[in-house]
């Protein structure tokens, strides 16, 4: 079994077929370029110990299959907690409730919407369970739990502390009556709004009626509709100018009955594609045409939703496209399947966290690793009559080798946990030092620099391909498939990706010093060229800065696509770096002061004195500190983040397609019954290759795989 | 491993993956409602027959769909009213609101009927645990047998002919309390309702709703309870006609 491709996908894959229960039937080998497993997930160690990523990694409570594999693997490392400080799976991740948007009021003034989202019962990847059997009480129970939260927040706030009645410790199921009955009178005093909106929603059922009773004068009724719902509009705009509290509620509330109205309309109840039918249709567009106001597709919640999914063709935010059915799908299973918490944090890299573990208890396995080897084509064998196509041979640029041969040995120790470095171990490679002077950049698809190649052949040295390289790479080594094969070639053209930048900050003041008092949070819906915040505290003691760090925050965005002819010119991720470089500086000049305003001086430029230098060299107190700082573009194409783009996901390929009798793909781009961008999908596809090849794992096992 | 020949282009026993009997997910609603692999796994060709399984739940879904019939009837009529170009015109702040505020109330009981009804076809007809019963004005205390289930002895009260659902999500044994009834608006609320289970000789069920007088019609709803772990257990409607 060739493996190519090292993330989550990948290594799923191998994870599945070196299963004891195959009993070593597969022999495996990962092929990975550059020094390093993770792909988009990848972290590294840099100065100080500081943990660097591709950007912000975070962890849903419905990622049964992630968490279920990650906590196979640790309970199978069985690591002594006396030697490594992340022995269990409960070290590495730790329930985050609170999460928030930031809120946009009609005068244009930015607030923060922040929610501590209740426990649910059980934890992600418990063994033996699909989530637990919803019967309708269980789902309208949730609706009712999670919408006493939405009050809750509305009510209270959370100022610098958790709202008691909402704290993790209490189990909101267990409820007194008396607060049941508190939150149940809450909702019905909306009833008020409430009619309006349904006033609304019959407006909308009368202009349906007139058209299709065509005797009804059409032209009268529209007259009526457009009076009516003029006239209820601007109602409810009086209502909730004021009042951020109302506003919010009727935004979500609008949501919720223009997806409920849509459900019905458009028949998903009962169509067998469940919610896949709306798939060409944009989350936006459907929401609209289903009654949702212009406001409420413009709200935070939703902003957030598409933020959280880089979900902006090409990179430009005036083009944001998630297709409406995996929208709805995501909602679903984020707010209503979650285990445990909402949402889950990684308190460490993610290198330290997933791909460490991984990689060990795979070598354990027996699983092979051949590092340095860059994928350069797929090719196909000669096709024989009756027979399906194949793959013949896996073409490879050695990008280094080792010294004598040795086996590649990535991890370094960071004080007893074994971690990513951020640089190869040029010791290790043969003429490594002389690399390391000419800047050689393994990770990169602009720095095709090599000391050979290597080509595997079908039968000689693999039997079966896991092509689970990024979406982004496979244009470049999937030449022949695209060429030959027109569903590879639609799904070239259609399945799309985005680059995205990131930022991560060290800072010499707690949050709060910088006034910030709702808590250390998730943040998303804002501004770019960063419009994801988290606050990621946890990490602190990890690293060892010289001078004591108080906050450390990550930012993310998309960024916007280069041009084709752009992206082939040598420099382009150098130049690309310095954009997102400049991003960054105007980003803490002109919009951090609104998350944090104490961060700001008198006239509203960030103090860059507040960042913590990871050497001991003095950095000045401008803005050449952000160098002090880490800054990524992700241009890579393997590093670029798979879209959801309405009309393309009948596009994908499935891990469990067919075609090829010795290929298979796996990534979060590929059809896998979750199809968007993210570590569960990637962690799905990886467990349909497995299937695929072995037939197991079965696909009932898989969780989410059968859902609407 | 399979064995691995020479050279595959001679050899024709090269490995390849297996035939695969299911490629596809299973989209259909009846997933939403159980756990992967309970059972056999379905495909398109096996879904849950569209049969109803109990007639309260067909009942209920009728009668929406006739509720919402006669509501779109009304508003196509109050449309046609105003088929002649109006001059100027507002909404009649009385009737307007009463009937959207209905709709929105049909709406959702509608929504959460066709849910239990998906839920219902997504057990292959299965008889649900929970029961149903009805009511009218001064019923008189007796015992009202509902099809296979529990017996029921209700005591009601009240000045206008009344319309009771209770809707209990799986068989209770212990202490139930009922929320205050409300309406989707207005302030007051029905607060005579209990509901005993193994109250009455025999087991039987019984059900309290005394509706204080001069309550406006509407339809009042409030959750059931169970007294010691607090969880939501169903819910007690309560509709009172004009």
């Amino acid at each position: 079994m060739a493996v190519i491709g090292g993330g989550c996908a990948g290594l799923t894959t191998a994870f599945e077929l070196s299963s004891p229960e195959h009993r070593g039937k597969y022999a495996v080998t990962v092929y990975q370029t550059g020094f390093r497993l993770g792909g988009k997930g990848a972290s590294g160690r840099g100065p100080a110990d500081r943990i660097e990523e591709h950007g912000l990694h975070l962890w849903m409570g419905f990622y049964e299959n992630a968490f279920a594999l990650m906590r196979q693997c640790y309970a199978e490392l069985g690591r002594d907690r006396k030697k490594c400080r992340i022995a269990d799976w409960t070290d590495a991740f730790v329930p985050d409730p609170l999460c928030g948007v930031m809120d946009r009021a009609p005068d244009g003034r930015w607030s923060p919407w922040v929610a501590n989202l209740p426990p649910m019962p059980g934890l992600p990847g418990d063994p033996d369970a699909a989530p637990a059997r919803w019967t309708v009480a269980d789902y309208l129970q949730r609706s009712v739990i999670l919408v006493r939260s939405l009050l809750e927040t509305i009510q209270t706030g959370v100022q610098g502390k958790v709202d008691k009645s909402a704290s993790p410790e209490r189990n909101p199921i267990g409820a007194a009556p008396g607060e049941l009955s508190a939150m149940m009178e809450r909702i019905m005093s909306y009833g008020g709004l409430a009619g309006f909106g349904g006033l609304i929603e019959g407006l909308k059922i009368l202009d349906e009626v007139a058209r299709a009773l065509p005797r009804f004068p059409r032209e009268g009724i529209l007259r009526f509709h457009q009076v009516l719902a003029d006239s209820a509009r601007a109602q409810i705009d009086r209502l909730t100018a004021n009042d951020n509290g109302l506003r919010r509620l009727w935004e979500v509330a609008e949501l919720v009955l223009a997806t409920i109205r849509g459900i019905i309309r458009d028949g998903l109840v009962t169509d067998p594609r469940g919610f896949s039918a709306i798939d060409h249709l944009d989350c936006r567009a459907w929401l609209r045409q289903n009654g949702a106001s212009e406001r409420a597709v413009d709200s935070a919640f939703l902003r957030a939703l598409y933020d959280l999914a880089f979900a902006y063709e090409d990179g430009d935010i005036e083009r944001p496209g998630i297709a409406a059915g995996q929208a709805v799908r995501g909602a679903v299973r984020a707010f209503f399947t979650y285990r445990g918490a909402f949402l889950w944090k990684m308190q460490y890299g993610m290198g330290d966290v997933v791909f460490a573990p991984l990689y060990e208890v795979l070598l354990r396995r027996g699983v092979g690793f051949e590092f340095f080897h860059r994928l350069r084509n797929v090719g196909l064998g000669p096709k024989e009559p009756g027979e399906r196509p194949h793959v013949e041979t896996l073409s490879f640029e050695v990008q280094a080798k080792t010294v004598a041969g040795r086996p590649y040995r990535p991890l370094v120790d960071v004080r007893g946990l074994p971690c990513w470095p951020s640089e190869p171990d040029w010791g290790q490679l043969a003429g490594g030092q002389a690399m390391k002077r000419e800047g050689r950049r393994f990770e990169s698809h602009w720095d095709t620099r090599n000391v050979g190649k290597r080509t595997l052949t079908v039968g000689r040295d693999f039997d079966i391909a896991v092509l689970a390289v990024g979406v982004g790479a496979v244009p470049f080594v999937c030449r022949e498939l695209i060429d030959s094969d027109p569903r590879w070639k639609e799904m070239a053209s259609k399945v799309k990706s985005v680059p995205t930048q990131a930022l991560q900050l060290w800072l010499r003041k707690e949050i709060g010093e910088l006034g910030w008092n709702r808590g250390s949070v998730n943040v998303s819906g804002y501004v770019e060229p960063f419009d994801t915040w988290a606050d990621m505290p946890q990490l602190i003691r990890e690293e060892t800065f010289p001078t004591p760090v108080k906050a450390v925050a990550y930012f993310c965005s998309v960024l916007r696509d280069g041009g084709e002819e752009e992206m082939k010119t040598p420099d382009y991720p150098e130049r690309r770096q310095r954009e997102v470089r400049r991003h960054a500086i105007r980003f803490l000049n002109e919009d951090l002061g609104r998350l944090w305003p104490r961060a700001v001086d008198g006239a509203g430029r960030f103090r860059w004195d507040l960042l913590a230098s990871p050497t001991a060299r003095a950095a000045g107190a401008d803005e050449r500190r952000i160098d002090s700082q880490y800054v990524r573009a992700n241009v890579e194409p393997s590093d670029r983040y798979c879209l959801s783009l309405p009309g393309t996901l009948s596009a994908r390929i499935s891990p469990l397609d067919q075609t090829y009798d010795n290929l298979t793909v796996a990534g979060d781009w590929t059809d896998c019954g979750f199809n968007e961008g993210c570590v569960e999908a990637a962690v799905m596809s990886g467990r349909l290759a497995a299937h695929a090849v072995s037939q197991q794992p079965p696909l009932e096992k898989i969780v989410g795989f059968d859902h609407p | 491993m399979p064995s691995k020949p020479a050279n595959s282009k001679k050899n024709p026993e090269r490995a390849k993956k297996p035939e695969l009997p299911r490629t596809e997910p299973i989209r259909s609603w009846s997933t939403i409602f159980g756990p992967n692999g309970a059972g056999a796994p379905l495909n398109a060709a096996e879904q849950p027959a569209a049969g109803w399984a109990t007639d309260s739940v067909r009942r209920g879904v009728e009668l929406g769909y006739r509720v919402l019939d006669d509501y779109l009837r009304q508003g196509a009529s109050a449309a046609g009213a105003f088929a002649a170009p109006p001059r100027t015109w507002a909404p009649s702040p009385d009737d307007l609101p009463r009937m959207t505020e209905r709709m929105l109330q049909y709406t959702s009981d509608f929504t959460s009927l066709w849910f239990d009804a998906m839920r219902i076809m997504s057990n292959n007809g299965g008889a649900q645990p929970g029961s149903d019963g009805k009511a009218t004005r001064s019923s008189p205390d007796r015992p009202t047998e509902a099809p296979g289930r529990a017996r029921w002895v209700l005591d009601v009260r009240s000045e206008r002919p009344a319309e009771i659902i209770v809707a209990l999500d799986e068989p209770v044994a212990g202490e139930l309390t009922v929320e205050p009834l409300r309406a989707s608006s207005g302030k007051r609320a029905i607060t005579d309702a209990a509901i005993r289970p193994g109250a009455e000789p025999g087991g039987a069920l019984r059900v309290r709703v005394h509706v204080p007088p001069k309550l406006p019609p509407g339809r009042y709803t409030g959750a059931v309870v169970d007294a010691a772990t607090k969880q939501p257990k169903g819910r007690l409607t309560v509709t009172l006609a004009k």
